[in-house]
């Protein structure tokens, strides 16, 4: 029964302060610290050895590794200037990877569009069930100069609603008005 | 602004390959004044449509486009069409046949129609183009898109694809996607692999072009199933070809370069970048190139981030592997007088042999 696996985690994951909207040069002196699960049995004398289950020593449960917190909008004050807006399209999800691929389009002036990857972990909780394919998300820069330099980031995702009974109805007629136009090739003997 | 020179002869075939990394069109030269565009992607200098902005340039008349082929709806090949469709309103507009049905038509509806811009930017150029034509033609196997005449031969296009099997595989795909009360709305999904696509094979009387588009291996509805029908067996071997989808592996099959196109092609193929996948990839390359050793890519520049120091690292502290999207823009003009022995190869921009 004693199986216990030991797992190195870095603390910056639970750090109380979200890693997108975090005040530049703020110093972490944090020592790495070793966290021993195990199974449930170690942790209730009286279900120890009790199934067969328990008795095999593999864990019964699992739990997903939490995630760092995100953007909260707190750091955004009044008097923080926008230095960009990047209007982000989720390309592809790499769940086992916790990464995001996106695309990205400057909103303020003329900029190429980009693509790179952002950690699962920088989207709030809110919107993590908003991640997928095609979801489109503002990723603002914004910068503080008064009192001291201040570097913030907020990360949003963009909700969209339910079709509506209006909405099905506007398509019913986009469609029909689609398939009227259509008008048939030759075809090649 | 590139300089692209003159027009060709009234009696020379062309076949200009535009793309800036992301992104693909081209312009054909069919004879006699006649063109034809495929696909649409954006010039960075002119903020417009390539290949209106290339036949502007050589002094190329609206009226001489007879045809506008959307070969499928991604956004990489569609970028800016519906302003190539206005440009050119003589011409006609032909798309793939999956959207003739019902359930497409919803699809396209519900991810572009006035109920949910912005949901697919390349069907929503493509509906976009629907709603302000009197008609378009769904082009399939078989169909001819187009026929024109050469020093008195004939030309003719025609699709080799997509194949009535895609045809209902495609039908089924969108058929999970329909809108319906109180679903979320979520975005138009790009659905793989790509069978829908239009490839189109030119016949110019004496010898033919192959353009391959993004069409992708598949048994029954891709390459293979192309290339095992009787009837596009059949067609003339092409001296040229647009290698199919950026040249990866996922759009090659091997019958493709002895069934369908003569020993030691032109070849020349437009690169893909988006997110983590780049095409080609050096593998692929060399699988092209082994096939012929005339093979020209349309722009082959560095990604590097274009983006002003101070904001650069600002996002790289939350955005890793930063990659430009539209790196130089280049075409690669390949141009063939009737009853002449090869094809003359013009690089310009950024294009290069690969």
């Amino acid at each position: 029964m004693n199986a216990s696996t030991e797992v190195s985690m870095n603390l910056d994951l639970f750090l109380p302060v979200d890693p997108i909207s975090r005040r530049q040069g703020g110093a972490k002196n944090l020592t790495p610290v070793t966290l021993v699960s195990r199974t449930t049995a170690d942790w209730n004398p009286d279900l120890a050895e009790s199934t067969a289950l328990a008795r095999s020593g593999v864990p019964q449960r699992t739990f997903a590794a939490p995630m760092a917190n995100a953007s909260v909008l707190r750091e955004v004050r009044a008097d923080s200037r926008p230095l960009q807006v990047w209007e982000g399209t989720v390309l592809k999800v790499d769940r086992a990877a916790c990464v995001m691929q996106v695309l990205l389009v400057a909103k303020i002036g003329q900029m190429p569009r980009h693509t790179g990857e952002i950690d699962l972990g920088s989207v709030s909780p809110q919107d993590q069930d908003l991640v997928r394919p095609g979801a489109v998300f503002y990723l603002t820069l914004y910068e503080r100069t008064i009192p001291s330099v201040e570097n913030i980031q907020e990360l949003r995702f963009r909700r969209r609603p339910s079709w509506s009974v209006v909405q099905l109805k506007q398509i019913e007629r986009d469609a029909s008005m689609f398939l009227s136009k259509m008008k048939a090739l030759p075809n090649a003997t | 602004m590139i300089d692209y020179g003159t027009p060709p002869a009234s009696n020379e075939i062309e076949v200009t390959l535009f793309g800036p990394g992301y992104g693909e069109a081209i312009a054909v030269h069919l004879g006699e004044g006649v063109w034809m565009m495929v696909d649409s992607c954006i010039d960075p200098d002119s903020k417009a449509p390539a290949s209106g902005t290339y036949l502007e340039q050589i002094g190329i008349d609206a009226s001489q486009v007879r045809a506008i082929v959307a070969s499928h709806w991604h956004d990489d090949h569609v970028r800016g069409i519906s302003q190539l469709a206005a440009k050119y309103p003589m011409a006609d507009f032909v798309f793939s046949t999956v959207l003739n049905s019902k359930e497409a038509a919803a699809f396209s509806a519900a991810y572009s129609g006035a109920s949910s811009a912005g949901l697919a930017r390349g069907s929503k150029e493509l509906f976009s183009v629907v709603q302000a034509r009197a008609t378009v033609f769904p082009a399939h196997h078989k169909s001819i898109v187009l026929q024109a005449s050469l020093n008195g031969l004939p030309v003719i296009v025609t699709a080799l694809s997509p194949l009535p099997a895609a045809y209902a595989q495609s039908l089924a795909r969108m058929a999970q996607y329909m809108a319906r009360k109180d679903d979320a709305i979520n975005h138009a999904p790009e659905f793989g692999p790509n069978m829908e696509a239009v490839v189109l094979h030119i016949d110019t009387g004496d010898d033919a072009v192959l353009l391959g588009a993004d069409l992708e291996e598949h048994q029954t509805c891709g390459w293979s199933a192309v290339v095992n029908d009787r009837w596009s067996g059949d067609r003339r071997p092409a001296t040229t070809y647009k290698v199919a989808h950026h040249g990866s592996y996922t759009g090659d099959c091997p019958q493709v370069w002895t069934t369908l196109l003569k020993s030691d092609p032109v070849a020349c193929l437009t690169p893909f970048t988006l997110g983590d996948l780049r095409l080609p990839t050096d593998a692929d390359k060399s699988r092209v190139r082994a096939n012929t050793p005339h093979t020209y890519i349309s722009s082959g520049a560095s990604r590097r981030p274009d983006i002003d120091n101070r904001q650069l690292k600002r996002l790289s502290d939350i955005c890793k592997k930063l990659a430009r999207v539209d790196v130089r823009f280049g075409a690669v003009r390949l141009r063939k007088r009737i009853g002449a022995p090869s094809w003359n190869v013009e690089l310009f921009g950024a294009a290069q042999p690969l």
